[in-house]
């Protein structure tokens, strides 16, 4: 008989000779698999939501009303350059007269001669940056010759870069955990499958089975148990998110890739946790 | 002419069991008894045969295998045309009768057909085919140690070896079972039974070895 085919039926079979274990197996790769997968899903739709929050505020430079146009451009390509920063607008004296407007639903113009308002710069920072590298850019511009004044949400700014950093570090130990966790389950299940058969496989050693055509079964049934996992993780996360209709909610949603990395990742989980267990078996 | 050679073997325990300089030969067609109390060494002359163990000095010949300079992939190979039958019948308590059969025929690498015909054979042999669908625990004791029996002859080993086979049995099965491998022999294959019951070794005239303390005598 051919020995591929010989190590295939014996792995598929080994899922039917132990049904109670292969099924706890199952199920506990795909609850972990399916909670980080939601997890992963949520904390990075958290960021991106706090990221989009720190990309709308932009801060406002006014500029010395004595500055010509050529100034002006050569103002703007110099803070175009400061590291941090990702775009910069020039606001004239009419357009921030009728952000003025906007703002107050009233027009004082006719009240006055000339338009009183300053010209300024628009400039939105990097959202990726950190507090210390927003400030770096603030202090830079306010210290360029031209700059009269810079304003900005500095407490909002300050608050969503904590609260961005804080999120990631909270997230990437909180998955981590989920991640060891899910492997711990794996491996105390494939352990306490090799105790049961311990002496089933020191028996097939005693009658001459090679340790491929014994260690091969059990790299089969975890190719097959984590195959099923990833596919009922992905399949849950889908559904949960059906039936709660939150699909819409998500900036980043569910799609083939992110689906097709659960479906390997529980792969390589679960042959990674097969030969961590068995390792020392054998 | 295969045969199980011994010489001059030492292999002890951290305990202090084990045997000492161990000079034998079992030749192609013996039915060889080893004898002696429990601890006096009889399952570690069977682990050196079977490679489970190797010796502190000495070495051990089965068939063209020598554990001096055998290799760990040879192993299985040594196994291979060895049968074994051990005390406590050791059936592969997942599978069903068949199956325990097929397995010793399957990791040899033959072909489904063949595994098929020899295995009802060796049931047909030790007379239960009609129990080829259940599994071990549903056997009892005499009918899972003829099916380990069967298990053992299945790849037509030029020796068996039996650790107590009839331990665990009662008189009239342990009977039996002896028949069985006295029918064994006959048929040409060499049988080493370690046993401890001397009522049973007074029943036959064949060559014993008595173990006392680790060292062998005949």
């Amino acid at each position: 008989m051919n020995f591929l085919f010989l190590i295939v039926s014996d792995g598929v079979a080994g899922i039917f000779r132990s049904k109670i274990s292969s099924l706890m197996t199952i199920i506990s790769l795909m609850l972990s698999l399916a909670l980080l997968n939601l997890y992963i899903l949520l904390s990075q739709n958290v960021l991106m939501k706090i990221s989009e929050l720190k990309g709308r505020i932009a801060i406002e430079a006014f500029i010395d009303p004595g500055f010509n146009d050529t100034e002006i451009m050569a103002l703007q390509k110099q803070i175009a350059i400061v590291a941090g920063v990702d775009s910069v607008d020039l606001i004239d004296k009419a357009e921030a007269l009728e952000k003025f407007k906007e703002m107050f639903s009233a027009d004082y113009s006719q009240l006055i001669d000339e338009n009183p308002l300053p010209q300024s710069f628009q400039i939105k920072l990097n959202t990726e940056g950190s507090q210390e590298q927003v400030q770096n850019a603030i202090d830079i511009i306010k210290s360029m010759e031209g700059i009269d004044e810079v304003k900005y949400h500095h407490k909002l700014l300050t608050s969503l870069n904590y609260y961005y950093r804080r999120m990631q570090q909270i997230f990437i130990f909180v998955g981590v955990g989920l991640a060891v966790l899910g492997f711990f389950l794996l491996w105390v299940n494939l352990k306490l499958t090799l105790k049961t058969k311990a002496r089933i496989i020191e028996t097939m050693e005693l009658v001459g089975a090679k340790q491929s055509l014994i260690r091969g079964p059990f790299y089969v049934q975890a190719l097959v148990e984590g195959t099923i996992a990833g596919f009922g993780a992905v399949l849950l996360v889908t559904l949960l998110f059906w039936i709660f209709r939150a699909e819409n909610l998500l900036i980043i949603k569910i799609n083939f890739i992110s689906s097709l990395m659960v479906v390997g990742g529980s792969i390589f989980f679960s042959i990674f946790t097969c030969f961590w267990a068995i390792r020392g078996r054998f | 002419m295969k045969n199980i050679k011994f010489n001059a073997v030492s292999a002890t325990y951290s305990n202090g069991e084990g045997i000492k300089k161990a000079d034998f030969t079992l030749n192609q067609r013996e039915f060889l008894f080893l004898t002696g109390s429990s601890g006096a060494g009889k399952t570690t002359i069977l682990k050196l045969i079977l490679m489970a163990l190797f010796p502190d000095s000495g070495d051990v010949q089965v068939g063209e295998f020598n554990s001096f300079n055998i290799k760990k992939n040879e192993i299985p190979l040594v196994r291979r045309q060895i049968g074994c039958v051990f005390q406590d019948f050791r059936l592969l308590e997942d599978r069903n009768v068949y199956e325990n059969i097929a397995f010793v025929l399957r990791i040899t690498g033959h072909r489904e057909k063949y595994i098929k015909r020899k295995t009802f054979k060796m049931l047909a042999e030790v007379g239960l085919t009609h129990k080829r669908n259940q599994m071990p625990h549903q056997l009892s004791g005499g009918e899972q140690q003829r099916i380990a029996i069967a298990r053992a002859l299945a790849n037509d080993p030029f020796v068996i070896l039996a650790d107590e086979p009839t331990g665990n049995l009662d008189a009239e099965t342990a009977a039996g079972i002896l028949d069985l491998f006295k029918v064994i022999h006959e048929r040409g294959t060499a049988v080493l039974m370690a046993t401890h019951n001397k009522n049973l070794v007074d029943r036959f005239s064949y060559r014993i070895l008595n173990l006392e303390n680790g060292k062998v005598v005949e």
